[in-house]
């Protein structure tokens, strides 16, 4: 039988093929379109028609066969290819990848988005405002005339213009209520300045976070109850407040605020936070004084609100362990790179 | 202020145990900055007797001769600056040989020559005290010589209290006890009155008018000088060395006992809050006392410490009876201002006391001063002077304006009591203070501003106990404040003393509930806006830094940046003499705080202060590669990717960034001039990009190479919405334009652009080629060209504007490179 012969030779030049290559030519010769088996089936006409079926049916079958073992030898082949290449590809993972950079957002900036995320959801509008400020906005109109002893507490840095850096964000009340009117609730952030020599709890510039809320009927109930929240936004929902009596020229009744903080990694205790208070009525004076010269109406006078303020960094310096406030603006990376992620 | 727990509890017997007067004190809004236990000397310190003092030559050292008592005359080696020319007489507080401080056992030793027995001790070395300035140093004749000094000197706590400027009541030991007596609801025992006036005094007093305005006061309020004068005598006065209780009250509140009348003199403030001045009668001419304004301009006084002030018409003097003429404030004014000492000054008022005049050892007769001032006059001529005593400093806060005779009386009473002086039964008391009247409120409106439940009734009798007149008619209260709270003129004022007394511990907490004002809606968007661009910066491997704002010349200087037009006028330091005109030169401080080589990538928002005006600007800085090489190759740090960083910063925004070339004198100071360009932000330009220039940077010990962005904030927001995404294919056509090297990128791109009209979609270069054969000074820059419409485009669409831009290219001058 010359197709038992054909189909022998066939499957062993299929088995002992090396690679893909060589099993494609293999194919080509025994059943591609002039492949000696395909031959043979084209032969079938030249015989006559009662063989024709059998004859048929036996180089079907030798067929047949060569295509199963062709099948299979290209999958052992396929599999053994990409072995192959899969393990040539291998690299060693535990060496460092590209050393891109990361950035990352200074530590006072953190603790102000945590600060005006927790007024922002109370409903503030948080702004910022000028540096630079004349003495009226800085101090007249907050309360603190020329002659007034407290003008000591602050010690100013003046320019040689006479107008002076501001000594806090308190202006910013003024300046937003002689834009606005009632009701209101804002938080101002940014730098201030005072002149005093530089040491590790102390420093020539710094931040301060200024809340603001005036409307009918505020009470200073209000203002313990948003700095208590304030304090569990930032601490945690054990966290408490303590009010005590202080004096800003600004406000009356004036309070200082503490926060009980428990310290997930060292001794709780009070945190002394910052001064707040009910708006004092001469700051609306004020204000109305300077709408009215504006030519706006006077809309503050009756209207009660309080005020608060705090400096960040205090609060990094407490809550990180942060031991001189001049890291914040030495920029050292050591330093400023740890403050990413959360903190806790 | 500093006050000893026991004279407290003297004057408020229950007072509770020191260390639980610090929570009620800060509850009462008095902190506590520190309790110092005050424990008595060792056993073995003892009053010594100075014979001599006589320094060591060759030495610091001074060698005392000692009179000990019972234990004879002895000598000491002393290094204290103070030792030296000792008056004879002055005690000094000796330990004696055998005598234990601390780990020290003192003996007789050998200094320089001298036998040196024992020490003498600073109040810091007994343990007694924090002055350690030198020898604690008592008058001649405090105690004889060898009484120990712990018999004199018991164990005590001095409470350091914070008292904010409001609550000048707090200032002395009286009005302390006072408020916790008010607070705790106790007992208060008052300090002895002294001897009660009969009839007229001694010295006629004259007072300045009242209601003089003073130039340079904004407020341009009535100024009354002096509206309280109390003028009493004693003669006959021993003046010597005060009871050492008394000095040790003094000491333990922080002041040098000298001798009996000055010594009195500080007491009285310290107990009572009024400041006194005492005078040698010899020298009050015609018994007569004048309170008036400055002569003339450039008048000098000189102060019983030698100091010499020159003082005008708008400072407040006391003279002396002799003939003057006093002018009103307006004709002093006008009178020339030659320096001239003035004749017959006693003092500055409430200020200091004059070099003529004040008492002296041999004082035997007193005219005493007990006044009222106005505070603000008084604050405007000490600040002036650069003078803060402890007078002036009770006086700018408010001294009680009712005071002024108890004062006189008091100092008069102890002067007879422990120095044999005679008080003149009469005393002269002029001056009729204004008092505020009295302040309306009703319990409502105290409640609502508080928001706590306090009852009208608890109210009124909180203010009562304060020393507060009060009617009430049903929720109204009428309160009359005592004449020492001056810090209570408005009903806000009573509310905060109602919580205070009630308790700040038990205000409520609630949240304000306001309505919505829409005028201030939108406000926060500039914050926002700020948030997103730092969370950007920082996703894109940006650190944040904040720095200082504070710049100098030289720093501008060096930097290339405008000269700070924003100067101070009191600098603290040389390098901090103005406000920053850029950010780039306070980046650079901050690159340099990374180590050399290394990565720095920073970014800052901040503000400068030009001369035109403050501005809000954000900064960027690259130093060192982008990813350093390890083991493989790290991608550099060069141009290229500082402005793919601005490139990515913006397409997260959803901004187009741009950038111009910048040429010549239209470079940034600080830029290199071959690598500079404007920064152009969705159409608007912003400011500007580049590498630092190479001497800057060597200024700034910077080496290798430093990029730089900064930009005006806020950025310019985009002025499309949304654009529908064409589902058409898009027609590619490359395009090399051979130009002059001086032709941009941009500008090439800018000429494609606005000549392709809207079809064109995107414009990418893809080859950047120099050199044969291209001409030399040219180059050939590839772009990739994608055209889009609403259907697919057909060559016949496409071809026109192909033509169209060969032709404004070679309009240009420029040519096309051919395949």
């Amino acid at each position: 039988m010359p197709e038992d012969n054909l189909q022998q030779e066939a499957l062993q030049a299929i088995q002992a093929a090396p690679d893909l290559g060589t099993l494609q030519a293999v194919k080509t010769r025994y059943v591609g379109k002039s492949g000696l088996v395909t031959k043979e089936l084209g032969s079938l006409g030249k015989l006559p028609p009662e063989e024709r079926k059998s004859r048929g049916a036996e180089i079907n079958a030798v067929r047949q066969a060569i295509d199963t073992a062709l099948g299979e030898r290209e999958a052992v082949l396929k599999r053994a290819a990409l072995d192959a290449r899969l393990a040539s590809e291998a690299i060693d993972v535990t060496l460092p990848g590209l050393g891109l950079p990361a950035g990352g957002l200074h530590p006072i900036n953190r603790v102000y988005d945590d600060l005006t995320a927790i007024y922002e959801r109370l409903g503030y509008t948080v702004i910022e405002g000028p540096e630079v400020e004349d003495e009226h906005h800085n101090f007249e109109a907050l309360n603190v005339p020329w002659y007034h002893p407290a003008r000591d507490l602050q010690d100013t840095f003046w320019l040689e213009d006479g107008r002076l850096l501001r000594t806090h964000t308190s202006p910013m009340q003024v300046r937003y209520m002689v834009d606005h009117e009632p009701p209101l609730k804002i938080v101002v952030r940014g730098k201030v300045y005072r002149y005093e020599a530089t040491d590790a709890t102390h420093e020539a510039m710094f931040h301060q976070l200024e809340g603001l809320v005036v409307g009918d009927g505020i009470s200073m109930a209000d203002l313990k109850g948003t700095i208590a929240e304030m304090a569990r936004g930032l601490y945690g929902p054990s966290a408490k407040v303590r009010f005590q009596p202080s004096y800003y020229p600004f406000v009356e009744p004036g309070a200082d605020f503490a926060v009980w903080w428990d310290n997930p990694r060292g001794e709780s205790k009070w945190l002394e936070l910052g001064g707040c208070g009910m708006v004092h009525p001469n700051v609306f004076k004020a204000v109305d004084d300077l709408r009215e010269a504006a030519g706006k109406a006077r809309v503050y006078e009756g209207k009660t609100g309080f005020a608060f303020g705090l400096g960040p960094e205090r609060i990094a310096m407490l809550k990180y362990g942060i031991p001189d406030i001049r890291y914040f603006y030495a920029n050292d990376p050591r330093v400023i790179g740890q403050f990413r992620g959360e903190l806790g | 202020m500093k006050l000893p727990y026991s004279w407290l509890q003297e004057l408020v017997p229950q007072l509770p145990p020191a260390p639980d007067l610090e929570p009620v004190l800060a509850s009462m809004g008095l902190p506590l900055e520190g309790i110092e236990e005050v424990p008595a000397p060792a056993e073995g310190v003892v009053l010594a007797a100075v014979t001599a003092a006589e320094p060591l030559e060759g030495t610091q050292l001074t060698r005392l001769s000692l009179d000990v008592g019972p234990h004879g005359a002895r000598t000491i080696a002393s290094g204290a600056p103070n030792a030296v020319g000792l008056s004879a007489g002055t005690m000094v507080a000796l330990v004696t040989p055998g005598t234990r401080l601390g780990d020290v056992e003192y003996g007789v030793r050998a200094m320089q020559g001298v036998e040196s027995w024992g020490m003498a001790a600073s109040a810091k070395e007994l343990g007694i005290g924090e002055a350690s300035a030198g020898l604690l140093l008592f008058p001649a004749g405090t105690a004889a010589p060898g009484t120990p000094l712990r018999e004199l000197w018991a164990a005590d706590r001095v409470l350091d209290v914070e008292v904010t400027p409001n609550r000048a009541d707090v200032l002395s030991a009286l009005g302390l006890a006072r408020d916790l007596a008010a607070f705790l609801g106790l007992a208060l025992v008052e300090p002895e009155a002294g001897p009660q006036p009969s009839g007229e005094g001694e010295i006629r007093v004259v007072l300045p008018p009242r209601g003089v305005t003073l130039e340079r006061d904004p407020s341009q309020k009535l100024r009354f000088g002096c509206d309280h004068f109390a003028a009493r005598t004693v003669s006959g006065v021993q003046n010597g060395p005060s009871p050492l209780w008394m000095q040790r009250r003094l000491t333990l509140a922080g002041m040098r006992p000298i001798d009996l009348i000055v010594d009195t003199s500080n007491y009285v403030m310290l107990e009572l809050g009024q400041p006194t001045a005492l005078y040698d009668r010899r020298d009050v001419q015609g018994d007569q006392i004048i309170v008036s304004f400055g002569l003339r301009q450039g008048e000098t006084v000189r102060d019983l410490l030698g100091g010499e002030h020159t003082v005008g018409p708008e400072d407040l003097l006391i003279r002396d009876g002799r003939e003057v003429q006093i002018p009103t404030v307006a004709e002093a004014f006008a009178t020339a201002g030659e320096a001239q000492p003035g004749q017959g000054v006693l003092g500055i008022a409430g200020i200091v006391g004059g070099d003529h005049g004040h008492v002296r050892a041999d004082t035997e007769d007193v005219v005493i001063e007990s006044a009222h001032f106005d505070p603000v006059l008084l604050r405007r001529t000490s600040t002036r002077l650069g003078l803060k005593t402890d007078a002036v400093y009770r006086y700018e806060r408010g001294v009680d304006p009712l005071l002024a005779p108890r004062g006189a009386n008091r100092v008069a009473g102890l002067l007879a009591q422990h120095g044999g002086g005679r008080p003149f039964p009469g005393a002269t008391v002029v001056g009729q203070p204004d008092l505020p009247g009295p302040i309306e409120a009703t319990g409502e409106q105290i409640r609502a501003l508080l928001g706590m439940e306090v009852g009208t009734d608890e109210m009124a009798a909180l203010l009562t106990r304060l020393g507060c007149g009060v009617e009430r008619d049903g929720d109204h209260l009428t309160v009359t404040p005592p004449s020492w709270r001056v810090d209570l003129s408005i009903w806000q004022d009573l509310a905060e003393e109602v919580a205070r007394l009630h308790g700040y511990a038990h205000l409520p907490e609630t949240l304000p509930t306001l309505r919505v004002h829409t005028s201030n809606l939108g406000a926060e968007r500039a914050s926002q806006e700020r948030a997103t661009l730092r969370r950007t910066l920082s996703g894109l491997g940006f650190q944040e830094v904040v720095t200082y704002t504070f710049t100098s010349d030289e720093e501008a200087g060096k930097a290339r940046s405008e000269r700070p037009g924003v100067r101070l006028r009191n600098p603290l330091t040389a390098d901090r003499t103005g406000m920053r005109t850029a950010l780039y030169p306070s980046l650079l401080k901050a690159a340099q705080a990374h180590p050399k080589g290394e990565r720095a990538l920073l970014f800052e928002i901040g503000r400068i202060f030009p001369a035109e005006g403050e501005q809000e600007r954000l900064g960027l800085l690259m130093r060192g590669p982008l990813a350093p090489q390890t083991h493989a190759p790290g991608v550099a740090g060069n141009f290229r990717a500082f402005r793919g960083l601005a490139e990515a910063f913006a397409a997260s925004l959803g901004a187009e960034l741009d950038v111009r070339q910048r040429r010549g004198d239209a470079v940034p100071p600080a830029l290199h001039p071959g690598i500079a360009g404007e920064v152009v932000w969705n159409g608007q330009g912003v400011g500007w990009l580049g590498a630092l220039h190479p001497e800057i940077a060597q200024a700034f010990g910077l080496k290798g190479d430093t990029f730089l962005l900064e930009a005006g904030l806020p950025l310019p927001g985009r002025a499309w919405a949304f654009r529908d995404p064409s589902r058409a294919p898009a027609a590619w056509r490359d395009l090399a334009v051979i130009a002059p090297n001086a032709a941009s990128y941009g500008d090439i791109a800018a000429l494609l652009r606005r000549e392709a009209g809207e079809l064109l979609e995107s414009v990418e270069p893809f080859d950047v080629y120099e050199g044969a054969p291209i001409p030399e000074g040219q180059r050939s820059l590839a772009v990739r060209l994608v055209f889009r419409g609403a259907r697919t485009l057909t060559d016949a669409e496409v071809d026109p504007v192909m033509d169209r831009l060969i032709q404004a290219v070679r309009a240009q001058g420029w040519s096309i490179r051919e395949k």
